[in-house]
């Protein structure tokens, strides 16, 4: 039998960082200053692709500066995968690609020394799209990469990124399915380049002493950047400190990479060994004094990653009688940018499981230009971008078939609910997700669906310039497990004060949150209690994994549960001897709760004692706890987060002004860890990276130039609070379901190292999932949609400004253009399909 | 960040005699939400290496409304302005485009006066493209990406617009500007302060101030107080951004004035539509042959094509909001 939980999923537990943060005295990387510290500068190419035929530099270095070039980057980063910073003799391959790197005084200082450097280009024909970059006679970006479609392999930045350069998912045959169909959608859609655009740039202070290197950074996995580091520059990790099964206080690189050490925000450009922070510890090594890179606004958008963009062409077929799809064929394209490493697998990966559809091709290549520099994670790995493209022909589908596009959705989506049986997916994977037909149910009845839907001919019915109309997408995301072990520390010290160190950053999605709630559930306390200690300081914690994935919660979740867990076991064993002596009893370990920082005996809950006798005259105890996931059982332990979005739009035909009136969604969470963490959560996804890029956010250049022209927030469009639908008309609610841990009985987590049975569905603290990046990936298809429904005028690209929605309602009812080529034989990358993903 | 002297100027007289002995290499630093942010970006050809601040000059933040009309002070705020209770009883026209200006922090900073005068928002400008407002001789808005930020009736040399969202309601009010150098003052009208592309000095720009001056005092006339009065504005964001187009309308019983924003490089006065709306019932007919009658003539570029329909809207909604 499993106890009620007090403080998991309590709406009154506010966050443990939020005070800091809104007075303004939380400390980020920005704000760290260091005695004799430098600024660091960095020199980036004007031009889209140009050769570099000379860096002269001495006049700079005349001057006094510290400068570095590709010389001083360390070897192992040299290559053209990712130059740090581009040598004299190769080609910049994108508008902002940095070339040398100064350090000096000051902010102004640096500016001068820049200015100083003095870079002499031939500047070269570029590509910035897809098809353009397809085209025989364009620019050849890359000599390992024919045809400009992306063959190369591995990845320099970002520790562990999994690489495909080509996928190809077949199941069924998609020709016989296509015969079978008597309704057949075809369209073509796009989404565009977004930068991350976090108030916070990715700032950092590099500081050596004594071969020591010392990092304050805003970066999502301080531990993997430390192991990074010191591979980078050769430098020892303790004999303990590796992969976070000790702690790593011998180790000649120091990250602190949030909470304690600094605080940070992120929508997924802070992972892993990033071109800042070499560049920054590299101008730190030369000049021998601290420095610091806080890039600008504009550094800070063109150095970064991006959500990549994708032009998508789809085409599906269903049967009338049945209302079943009968095939799916998606073919994408995707634009890694000029060095980006990752193919279509985001984009089509999750789309994939969506459906139960017999017969599917997703197929889809990638293809180099000079558009940005690389692709990489934003706020999801592609799967905002699969589910735009692939949500509106469903829609479309479920009007051709006269069905109301809920009960299309719920005809053909996995039937599986948590009581039902595991199913192989088609990904090989077990699913895992908390079915998305109750998700679908809950949010339908949440929003009142079936009252306010009023047909495909609503848009038909209104008159006058402003319209509205509702709409709804789901969406099936799988994120991945992660490394074991899963590792933190917690101490009760004799006074019955709790310490809790852990080794993740926390960047605003509420990690610190998350831990504190944990750990008082398990120590039979209140969050407030629980004191976080050197948080994100790779000195002092042990490594629960990175934040990334959505996956946070339950690798920091589980080593946080892990560290309670010990410290509780060795809390009894000095109160068993204890009890026992005092009430003259024989109880052991396992006959003990506790409460109020008070232990007692379960089946006697008057015996009692209180923490502080127990510990008096003793140091306190530590636990080290460590998680793993059991071997061979990983399939199993994948977080799915199934999610159903629906909204309200009112459109202004004439200027082509959305507004959205009311938004909601459910997901599968699992289990509800921090409650306000959770609904941040939703509002912030909708806010800050859903409904901003689905409405306002892009990059773009200059046609002629090839060069940036919105680097900046303005015009960038990033959306602000005052942009927001009303949060009264944001509506979220989730669905709950939890087995495995729950029923191990106690608290839940008993005592010691924690195992899972291999048989359990769920996994993650108390059965919990992720929420960060799917609170995101629905949004824009919902809306797109919803504003269907309202005007009549399908949405094919992202974002959905003024001249976008015009454009569609000009184009409504007319065939769609397909311009995405064939995959075949011609364009197939060296070193084939990758599959397996 | 281009370094440069601050001059703390002790009256009218001192701020324009300092400008005066460094023609071309100074400029009037008031709210600043501009001007430093240029100077810190290094992103416009003619930075000035003397800031004259204006805001240790007593007396010039007033707004003071009487029965001929109301002044306001080259230190006003836009948000002092806006919060006027006599300004928001009887010059609503300029309440209702100051609100819709910038946002509420840069509303709070800016004063009127230098909302009149800004340097556009050209995004090429603003990235340091070698264009005739930044040292070059092209205008990459006329042949580049012109979606947002370029005229759609036309242009010389710069086709950037002038994206006031004050400028046009207080041209519609009739408002005067007194400008002031070391030779004395003159009077200026909304349009012949902001009379399209001109170069001075050899700087290419929208107002037509000479190097030496500065604007001293607004003047809005008593002629439409209290009149029915529409400020329209079409963007991106409801919160903060420039006008893809805008329309001030004024009408009184027996006179009317419309000026639209943000799609030509000049506040762009439509006298035509003003004599078809004077005196006349308002109408949604009425309003709708208003609307067409002010994009006549459009000439738009590759991109923006889009935004002839958008002032159309914008003129038509506010002369109905007039009715």
């Amino acid at each position: 039998m499993s106890t009620p939980l007090r403080v998991v999923g309590n709406q009154n537990v506010i966050r443990p960082d939020g005070f800091d943060k809104v007075k303004g005295q939380a400390i980020f990387a920005s704000d760290i200053s260091l005695p004799g510290m430098l600024w660091a500068g960095v020199k980036m190419s004007p031009y889209p692709r140009a050769r570099i035929e000379k860096i002269d530099v001495s006049a700079a270095r005349r001057a006094g500066y510290t400068v570095i070039t590709a010389n001083d980057i360390p070897t192992g980063l040299r290559t053209a995968l990712r130059w740090i910073l581009t040598p004299e003799g190769q080609n910049v391959n994108y508008a902002g690609e940095p070339v040398a790197a100064v350090a000096a005084p000051t902010e102004s200082q640096a500016e001068d020394a820049l200015s100083l450097i003095n870079v002499t280009y031939t500047p070269l024909p570029f590509t910035l799209s897809i098809l353009d970059a397809l085209q025989p006679t364009a620019p050849q970006l890359d000599p390992g990469s024919p045809n400009n479609i992306l063959a190369a392999a591995g990845g320099v930045l970002a520790e562990g990124t999994a690489v495909s350069t080509q996928t190809r998912i077949v199941r069924g045959d998609i020709n016989a399915g296509f015969a079978q169909a008597d309704v057949i959608v075809e369209d073509q859609l796009s989404t565009p380049t977004l930068s991350h655009t976090n108030m916070e740039s990715r700032a950092c202070v590099a500081q050596w002493v004594n071969g020591k290197l010392t990092m304050w950074i805003s970066n999502q996995g301080p531990h993997g950047l430390m192991r990074s580091l010191a591979s980078t520059y050769n430098l020892s990790l303790s004999s303990t400190g590796a992969a976070g099964t000790g702690g790593s206080a011998a180790s000649n690189v120091r990250v602190m990479g949030g909470g304690t050490g600094v605080a940070g925000m992120t929508q997924g450009d802070k992972g892993g060994l990033t071109a800042e922070s070499i560049i920054c510890a590299t101008l730190a090594l030369k000049a021998g004094v601290p420095v610091k890179y806080f890039p600008t606004r504009m550094d800070n958008s063109l150095n970064s990653s991006k959500r990549y963009p994708v032009l998508g062409y789809v085409k599906i077929g269903a049967q009338k009688s049945t209302g079943l799809l009968t095939a799916i064929h998606a073919r994408y394209l995707t634009n890694p940018g000029a060095y980006g490493t990752s193919g279509p697998s985001g984009s089509l990966g999750d789309i994939q499981d969506a459906y139960t559809c017999p017969n599917a091709l997703f197929e889809g290549i990638a293809v180099k230009t000079n558009l940005y520099s690389f692709a990489g994670a934003f706020r999801d790995v592609g799967e905002t971008q699969g589910h735009f493209i692939m949500e509106g022909p469903m829609d479309q589908m479920a009007e051709k078939l006269g069905l109301d596009p809920v009960k299309f959705r719920y005809m053909n989506m996995q039937q599986i609910t948590p009581s039902g049986p595991l199913k192989q997916q088609d990904s090989g994977q077990l699913y895992t997700g908390f079915g998305q037909p109750i998700t679908t149910q809950k949010v339908a009845q949440l929003f009142g669906w079936d009252t306010r839907w009023k047909g495909w001919n609503n848009y038909k019915n209104q008159t006058g310039d402003v319209r509205t109309g509702i709409g709804m997408a789901i969406m099936h995301m799988n994120k991945g497990n992660m490394s074991n072990p899963m590792a933190s520390d917690v101490t009760i010290l004799p006074d019955g004060t709790i310490q809790s160190a852990n080794g993740i950053s926390e960047h605003g999605s509420g990690m610190k949150g998350v831990i504190v709630v944990i750990v008082a559930e398990i120590l039979g306390v209140n969050a407030a209690d629980v004191n976080l200690v050197n948080y994100g300081d790779t000195d002092f914690t042990r490594d629960a994994g990175g934040q990334g994935g959505s996956r946070a919660a339950r690798s920091a979740g589980m080593g946080a549960a892990a560290g309670a867990a010990a410290a509780l076991s060795n809390l009894y064993a000095l109160a068993v001897p204890y009890i026992n002596t005092k009430f003259n009893l024989n109880v052991k370990p396992t006959d003990l709760s506790t409460l109020g920082k008070q232990i007692f005996v379960t089946a006697s809950p008057t015996t009692t004692v209180a923490w502080t006798d127990v510990l008096k005259g003793t140091k306190g105890v530590t636990g080290v706890g460590n998680f793993f996931v059991p071997t061979g059982a990983a399939g199993n332990f994948t977080g799915r987060t199934d999610q159903t979005a629906m909204a309200e739009v009112q459109v202004d035909m004439a200027t082509g002004n959305i507004k959205v009136l009311n938004y909601a969604a459910c997901f599968g969470i699992g289990r509800v860890l921090w409650a306000k963490g959770l609904e941040n959560q939703f509002l912030g996804g909708f806010s800050g990276a859903g409904g901003g890029s689905a409405l306002y956010e892009s990059e773009l250049r200059d046609p002629i130039t090839g060069k940036y022209i919105n680097a900046n927030i303005h015009d960038y469009g990033l959306m602000t609070w005052l942009d927001t639908p009303d949060p009264e008309k944001m509506q979220v609610t989730w669905n709950e379901y939890v087995d495995g841990f729950q029923t191990q009985g106690g608290g839940g987590y008993a005592a010691g190292n924690l195992t899972l049975p291999s048989t359990d569905k769920v996994w993650g603290p108390y059965g919990a999932r992720g929420i960060g990046e799917p609170s995101v990936g629905m949004v824009a298809a919902t809306i797109a949609n919803a504003v269907y429904n309202a005007t009549g005028a399908r949405l094919k690209t992202i974002p959905f400004r003024p001249e976008t929605v015009l454009a569609a309602i000009k184009a409504a009812g007319t065939p769609p253009t397909i311009t995405v080529p064939p995959i075949d034989a011609t364009n197939v990358p060296p070193g084939g399909v990758n599959e397996a993903f | 960040m281009q370094n440069f002297q601050l001059y703390q100027a002790a009256s009218v007289a001192d701020a324009v005699s300092m400008l005066d002995q460094n023609v071309g290499h100074a400029k009037i630093l008031a709210g600043g939400t501009d001007l430093l942010s240029r100077n810190k970006n290094l992103i416009t050809y003619h930075l000035p290496q003397i800031m004259v601040d204006i805001t240790t000059i007593p007396n010039l933040s007033y707004v003071n409304v009487d029965s001929t009309g109301a002044h306001i002070g080259p230190l006003a705020k836009i948000s002092d302005v806006v919060n006027n209770p006599q300004i928001i009883s009887n010059y609503n026209l300029i309440v209702q485009a100051g609100t819709q200006a910038a946002s509420p922090q840069l509303r709070n900073m800016a004063t009127l006066v230098g909302d009149l005068v800004q340097e556009t928002w050209c995004w090429y400008l603003r990235y340091d493209y070698a264009c005739w407002r930044n040292g070059g001789n092209t205008c990459f808005g006329a042949i580049g990406d012109n979606r947002y930020y370029h005229s759609i009736f036309g242009g010389r040399l710069c086709y950037a617009t002038h994206q006031s969202d004050i400028a046009p309601a207080l041209s519609s009010m009739d408002a005067t500007v007194t400008i002031t150098s070391p030779s004395g003052s003159r009077t200026a009208t909304i349009q012949q302060l902001l009379p399209g592309i001109t170069m001075i000095n050899g700087t290419v720009k929208a107002d037509s101030l000479a190097p030496n001056e500065m604007i001293t005092d607004v003047f809005v006339p008593s002629t439409f107080a209290g009149a029915k009065a529409n400020f329209t504005k079409i963007r991106v964001r409801p919160s903060w951004d420039f006008a893809l187009a805008s329309a001030a309308v004024v009408k009184s019983s027996n006179d009317a004035r419309i000026t639209m924003g943000g799609v030509d490089v000049q506040p762009r006065r439509f006298p035509a539509g003003e004599a078809m709306l004077k005196g006349q019932t308002v109408t949604s007919s009425l309003a709708s042959s208003i609307g067409a009658a002010s994009v006549a003539g459009a000439t738009p570029l590759a991109l923006n094509a889009f935004r002839v329909g958008l002032a159309q809207t914008a003129v038509t909604r506010a002369v109905m909001a007039v009715a």
